[in-house]
């Protein structure tokens, strides 16, 4: 509709501007498997009339509903990861026209009006002033325009901007003006009674549209130079920051750090691969080292993605401690950090000083295909574990059938040393082709592999040992549909399948009740939002226990570990752990009576009690903690010692007793945990 | 009581939310590779 007025009105001056100044692009669907799935489960459930009621069949989407893609992603979280085709797609797209200003026309619940931005805080440091100037061009012609027709509408509130992995932000740190209006669709009867209909949402979406389109045409000369000043004031203010250039060494994860500068490279940063080994900010770094100097257009881009943490205004902070111990509402509307080298455990080195060793351009390749040495071995072909493209390299092979034995601990052979985990092929169980297998799959994943003629080890076990397992290729499954969460269970499978290379089986979590599930080897059971307990019955909590005793391995994610801690299933020794409160206060009143003793309270006094002894911990928007690994368990094969873990949820564990299982991963002492992002101060949470 | 032959690993926080903690991948596939490696299931 909105192409069609800017196409085909007449003697519209508004309409003639925007012809004459701007061009239009409309992505009519940036979800098109979710959109499918809405509409199919909405035209299932239709009848007679149009239904606004909010119990009906229409207005409630069976599981997973229509917000994700086909694995379940919420694409408007995914714009700086690009982990999805559609966000990947849509990135490339603006980066080949760069249009100035981006909306996100998007869908809200029914009750709500129309909100467009400014968005409230917390604001990211990252963002500017004239964007911010540049909003309230926009806002302001729009609430011109709906208080012409009478549209109701609200702004500055939920939708922050502060995290860069929105639509409407994304395009934000290539200079354009990102933009949200968020809106219900559907026939809704809203809770005072009145009604609102599916030709409101599309009129106010059009209003909103065009209202864009004419302050875009008003001001594209400013936009446009704007746009222009944006990659010029980056560079400038790179000049007077303390940091200057990101240094990625060489590094055990090597793999880590080459797709993370092919990430960067996608989305037009300027990285150079040292040509020699060169020194800076008083170290020596070798050929082969990443080099990122912020004096380029995308500096603040950098900065939100390299920097270990985003800093919210002391302000805002402050504000979000009195709500928080008056046990309200946080404002933060997602996660306060995503720090790529802390979440993806690259080596990333911040420097004062502009780098200008030789080097060559990095290309946007999310990894670099890897090599095999010593192609005729006679004894062994042997793969390092611990990066992320070996494991694409087992996957590989388990699905070809290739016999691979893996060491539980770390290795000395030919007087290399070789990481717990690491892939042991034995020519003598292979076929003859292996070596050249091998290379073909090294070349594709982007896995080192080294040829050994010698299967003697100095310091480890042997090839033989019993500490070198074969690794048969398992059948994993993961549950599916009601009580999961969607988007755990649909991203962990794309993970697996996607990022690591292996299929796996989904089963609806009720088959549980009836039907064997003795073909499978492993099973995760991820997130849920509702209850296994419901779903699963004590015939499904029966089988899972059977099938573990049977030889399962049963992984559980998040929120499953509450089923799996509960009474009548037990598979693990552990339970959830009230808030630490150093406060509680014992026994206040006295028994039945309705009084209790008069005190007189200072404002401390006051928060202590109000503060209940015993609560849980609240759910958090989202922070990186400091894990310690016990280096000696094959869970953590290839592992470093210490590894960040993203916290999105408030429950606690306590850790399991020594006869009951092992904690291979553990949060460390409170000063050391936090490492990015906003935490609430204790005592509502402690580790 | 039989011992039990298989394992229950537990994530207190998915190591792979969203996709953006590539780091753990390698757990995860640790789990679902080396967990059945180490059953005590015959195969």
């Amino acid at each position: 509709m909105t192409a069609y007025h800017i196409l085909a009105a007449q003697n519209d001056p508004i309409v003639e501007s925007i012809r004459e100044n701007v061009v239009t692009f409309i992505n009519p669907t940036s979800n098109p498997d979710g959109r499918d799935r809405y509409v199919h489960s909405y035209e299932a459930a239709e009848g007679l009339t149009e239904e606004a009621d909010r119990i009906s069949a229409e207005h409630d989407q069976p599981w997973p509903r229509g917000r994700t893609n086909h694995y379940y992603f919420d694409l408007n979280r995914d714009g700086f990861v690009l982990t999805q085709p559609e966000t990947r797609n849509q990135s490339m797209a603006l980066r080949q026209y760069f249009p100035l200003v981006v909306m996100d026309i998007h869908e809200q619940g029914g009750d709500s009006s129309f909100y467009f931005d400014p968005e409230p805080a917390p604001f990211n440091p990252h963002d500017t002033e004239t964007r911010h100037n540049n909003v309230m061009l926009f806002a302001a012609n729009h609430a011109k325009h709906f208080d012409n027709f009478g549209f109701d509408y609200y702004t500055r509130e939920i939708f922050d901007e502060f995290s860069p992995g929105y639509v409407s932000t994304t395009p934000s740190y290539y200079g354009a003006i990102g933009m949200l209006f968020e809106q219900p669709s559907l026939r809704y009867r809203r809770k005072d009674g009145s009604e609102f209909h599916y030709r409101d949402a599309i009129r106010n979406q059009f209003v909103g549209s065009i209202s864009v389109a004419e302050v875009t045409a008003t001001n594209c000369e400013k936009l446009l130079s704007d746009f222009y000043n944006y990659g010029k004031s980056g560079m400038e203010e790179a000049k007077n920051d303390q940091i200057k250039s990101f240094i990625i060494p060489k590094q055990k994860n090597q793999a880590g750090a080459d797709k993370l500068v092919g990430l960067l490279a996608m989305q037009n940063v300027e990285i150079g691969e040292a040509s020699s080994s060169f020194n800076a900010c008083r170290a020596d770094f070798s050929e082969g080292s990443y080099i990122i100097n912020t004096a380029q257009p995308t500096k603040r881009f950098i900065r939100v993605l390299l920097d270990k943490d985003v800093p919210m205004s002391e302000e805002f902070l402050a504000e979000e401690e009195r709500l928080h111990s008056l046990g309200q509402r946080s404002k933060i509307y997602d996660v306060t950090s995503w720090s790529l080298p802390l979440m993806w455990g690259v080596d990333v080195i911040e420097c004062s000083q502009n780098i200008t060793a030789a080097s060559t351009m990095v290309e946007p390749k999310l990894i670099k295909p890897g090599t095999l040495t010593n192609a005729n071995a006679k004894v062994a072909y042997l793969v390092p574990w611990g990066e992320a493209t070996a494991a694409n390299l087992l996957s590989r092979a388990l699905r070809m059938g290739l016999h691979v034995k893996s060491a539980d601990f770390k290795f000395v052979n030919n007087a290399v040393e070789y990481p717990s985990g690491t892939l042991v092929f034995l020519t003598h169980l292979n076929d003859e082709n292996i070596g050249a297998t091998l290379a073909k799959l090294a070349a594709e994943t982007g896995a080192d592999v080294i040829g050994t003629d010698n299967s003697w080890i100095m310091d480890g076990p042997n090839f033989g040992s019993s500490k070198t397992p074969v690794l048969l290729p398992p059948k994993v499954g993961i549950l599916w549909d009601e009580p999961t969460s969607a988007n755990s269970t649909g991203n962990t499978r794309f993970v697996i399948e996607r990022q690591l290379g292996y299929p796996v089986t989904a089963i609806r979590t009720d088959q549980l009740r009836s039907q064997s599930i003795s073909q499978f080897q492993a099973i995760i059971i991820p997130e849920s939002r509702g209850s296994y307990a419901a779903v699963l019955g004590s015939a499904g909590a029966e089988n899972l226990k059977n099938w573990v005793n049977d030889g399962g391995t049963l992984i559980g994610l998040g929120s499953a570990l509450n089923y799996l801690i509960s009474e009548d299933v037990g598979l693990l020794s552990s339970k959830l752990e009230y808030a630490f409160n150093p406060n509680a206060t014992a026994a206040a009143g006295n028994g039945r009576s309705s009084r209790t003793k008069g005190t007189t309270l200072s404002a401390d006094d006051f928060q202590k009690a109000i503060t209940p002894d015993n609560q849980s911990p609240s759910r958090m928007a989202g922070f990186i903690v400091k894990a310690k690994m016990d280096p000696t368990h094959w869970m953590s094969a290839g592992m470093p010692d210490e590894v960040n873990v993203l916290v999105r949820r408030g429950d606690i564990y306590s850790p399991l007793k020594l006869n009951k299982g092992t904690n291979v991963s553990y949060l460390v002492g409170e000063e050391d945990v936090l490492q990015s992002g906003y935490m609430h101060s204790s005592p509502i949470n402690h580790f | 009581m039989v011992e039990p032959k298989g394992n229950v690993i537990a994530f207190a926080y998915s190591p792979i939310h969203r996709a953006y903690v590539d780091r753990l991948n390698v757990l995860l596939m640790n789990a679902i590779i080396r967990g059945p490696a180490h059953s005590r299931a015959l195969r």
